[in-house]
């Protein structure tokens, strides 16, 4: 009977295509990474309560990082190639006439790896910038779909309360961390690259400051957008919560002899509602969770080629070059960083949405 | 803010880039560190030049995504839905409500009167805003005797109905009711006393009627 009430009833729900809408797309995109999965397998539970085809979930996202790793090799092997180049380079310095040849060399190898790593970059800015739009998007559909089921189980407070909070804060995250802590750490590598650029000349201090300020932000970020959803939900579900208390309380106590009946079929029919909420919550969360892993994975393939190629390289002594590299791996992994923040501060944000309304219930 | 911090990076950028071509192009020597100092009052300059129109221009700034909020229209819209799926749940409960109380008075009227109850249609205060909602108005059924149900299935006998009505409402005697009404009067003064009590409601407000 459940599985029944579920399925019939998430499907009439009104919004609930655009939802569906995602899955769809990630079907076309990353099916063959996928289990086969029906979009109402999402809710299914097997007999010892997980998603049935997980384990085959895990086994299409490993295989999907290493098709990611092997298509970034080509990049590895020119900057094995370009740090080989360096150090045969180097090692020749005394052939020159004079040293500063050999530097104009040096200064010829970097600004060569500059231009890989800025084109790397920008395709990690470009996977991040999409995926916190999808994220944007898929937040922005699916909300108003738990609102609305929140809204028919009688919890208008919370509902209410949540609405404009939850809209603000998905557009201000994703607006601050597209607008700001992008270009921030956009900065940040551009100056810790030129920084291994000459000894004499350095500047990692400002590099320093500008990677700070955007860990800062998104730290500020994440801690104030979940203390005050925190606070909304606690807020609107007590008030939820004695709302409805009340109302049972009277049906219960003033309608003779029936009263309870009354109460108790009230309770069995929101009871199917608030498992029909849930359902969908734990839809929306899985969702949002392959929505977000396949991006993460390819930023994590990139950070992987750039780390590995440092440590490869740094037994051929050039070690200006290993550094560069290390770093740019390092900045990739602010960025791996700035998504996941963004991820995990709507994931968490869903899930106190889930606990608001079956809070209000158990009180009730 | 965003546009004024690249521009920085980008002077820095090509300040270096100059420079290290620069101390390449000049001799070994005095020259070298001379280069290195202004290079680095430069930066200094460089740094500091933003800063001034980033203070500038801070008080104005404006945050883009306060155009994005929605408006009220689609809270409005969703707790409209929400009341509508509300409303829904609540006619389902109403439902379930509907058939508890038909099991608890067939199970009534089998034990104490040996009846079988066939139909009943209850009116409800269903509006769960009003304080007496719940409460039941009116209440008709029909039912039968027990004993009969069994010939009723070989093909013979009189089905004895017997109508019930609890409430302000009165209802309308048919002529087949008040044919058989001396007979059953007993019957169905015990069946609308034993009612009223049992709902607890005051006896003028339930009448029973019983039909051949």
């Amino acid at each position: 009977m459940p599985g029944r009430v579920e399925n019939e009833g998430i499907s009439s729900l009104e919004g609930w295509d655009q939802v569906e809408r995602y899955w769809n797309e990630l079907e076309r995109e990353m099916g063959e990474f996928l289990p086969a999965w029906k979009f109402s397998d999402i809710w299914k539970r097997d007999g010892e309560g997980f998603v049935p085809g997980l384990r085959d979930l895990f086994g299409g996202l490993v295989r999907y990082l290493l098709a990611e790793v092997v298509t970034n090799l080509h990049l590895m092997g020119q900057l094995i190639l370009l740090a080989v180049a360096a150090s045969l380079l180097k090692s020749l310095q005394g052939s020159f006439g004079s040293e500063e040849v050999a530097r104009l060399t040096e200064a010829v190898t970097f600004f060569v790896l500059l231009g890989l790593a800025l084109k790397s970059f920008t395709i990690a800015v470009d996977i991040g910038r999409g995926a916190i739009d999808t994220m944007v998007n898929f937040m922005l559909a699916l909300v108003p779909v738990l609102l609305t089921l929140m809204a028919s189980l009688g919890h208008i407070t919370s509902a209410t309360l949540f609405h404009p909070l939850i809209i603000f804060s998905v557009n201000f995250m994703a607006s601050l961390v597209r607008n700001v802590v992008f270009p921030l750490i956009f900065f940040a590598t551009i100056l810790y690259l030129v920084n291994h650029f000459s000894p004499h000349f350095k500047i990692n201090r400002l590099a320093d400051l500008f990677k700070d300020i955007s860990i800062w932000a998104l730290g500020l970020m994440l801690t104030l957008f979940l203390g005050l959803t925190a606070i909304q939900g606690v807020a609107g579900g007590m008030g939820d919560a004695l709302a409805l208390r009340t109302v049972k309380f009277m049906t219960g106590s003033f309608v003779p002899v029936v009263g309870k009946m009354l109460a108790d079929s009230v309770d069995t029919v929101l009871g199917y509602s608030l498992l029909l909420k849930n359902s969908v919550t734990i839809t929306g969360l899985i969702m949002l969770a392959l929505i977000i892993v396949f991006p993460l994975l390819k930023l994590l393939s990139l950070i992987l080629i750039y780390k590995v190629c440092g440590a490869l390289i740094q037994p051929l002594g050039e070690t200006t070059l290993g550094d560069a590299l290390t770093t740019m791996g390092n900045c990739l992994s602010l960025i791996f960083a700035a998504v996941a923040t963004v991820a995990l501060s709507f994931f968490i944000g869903i899930a106190i949405i889930l606990g608001v309304s079956n809070a209000a219930v158990m009180l009730r | 803010m965003i546009e004024v911090l690249g521009n920085l990076v980008r002077y820095i950028v090509i300040l270096i880039f100059l420079a290290a071509l620069l101390e390449m192009l000049l001799p070994q020597g005095v020259f070298r560190r001379y280069l290195r100092m202004f290079v680095g009052v430069l930066l200094i300059f460089t740094l500091l030049t933003p800063l001034q129109s980033i203070m500038r221009i801070a008080p104005y700034w404006e945050v883009p995504v306060m155009s994005e909020i929605q408006s009220t229209e689609e809270l409005g819209l969703i707790l409209q839905r929400g009341d509508e799926l509300y409303r829904s749940n609540i006619k389902s409960a109403m439902d379930d409500y509907h058939s508890r109380i038909f099991k608890m008075l067939e199970k009534e009227l089998a034990r104490e009167f040996s009846l079988k109850l066939v139909e009943l249609e209850l009116a409800v205060e269903e509006n769960p805003d009003s304080s007496g909602f719940g409460s039941l108005e009116s209440i008709f059924a029909v039912a039968k005797e027990l004993d009969e149900t069994v010939s009723q299935t070989k093909g013979g006998g009189k089905v004895e109905e017997i109508r019930i009505s609890v409430g302000i409402k009165e209802e309308a005697k048919s002529p087949s009711q008040e044919t058989q009404q001396e007979a059953q009067d007993d019957n169905s003064t015990e069946i609308r006393r034993y009612l009223a009590a049992y709902f607890q409601l005051p006896s003028n407000k339930v009448s029973v009627k019983m039909l051949p």
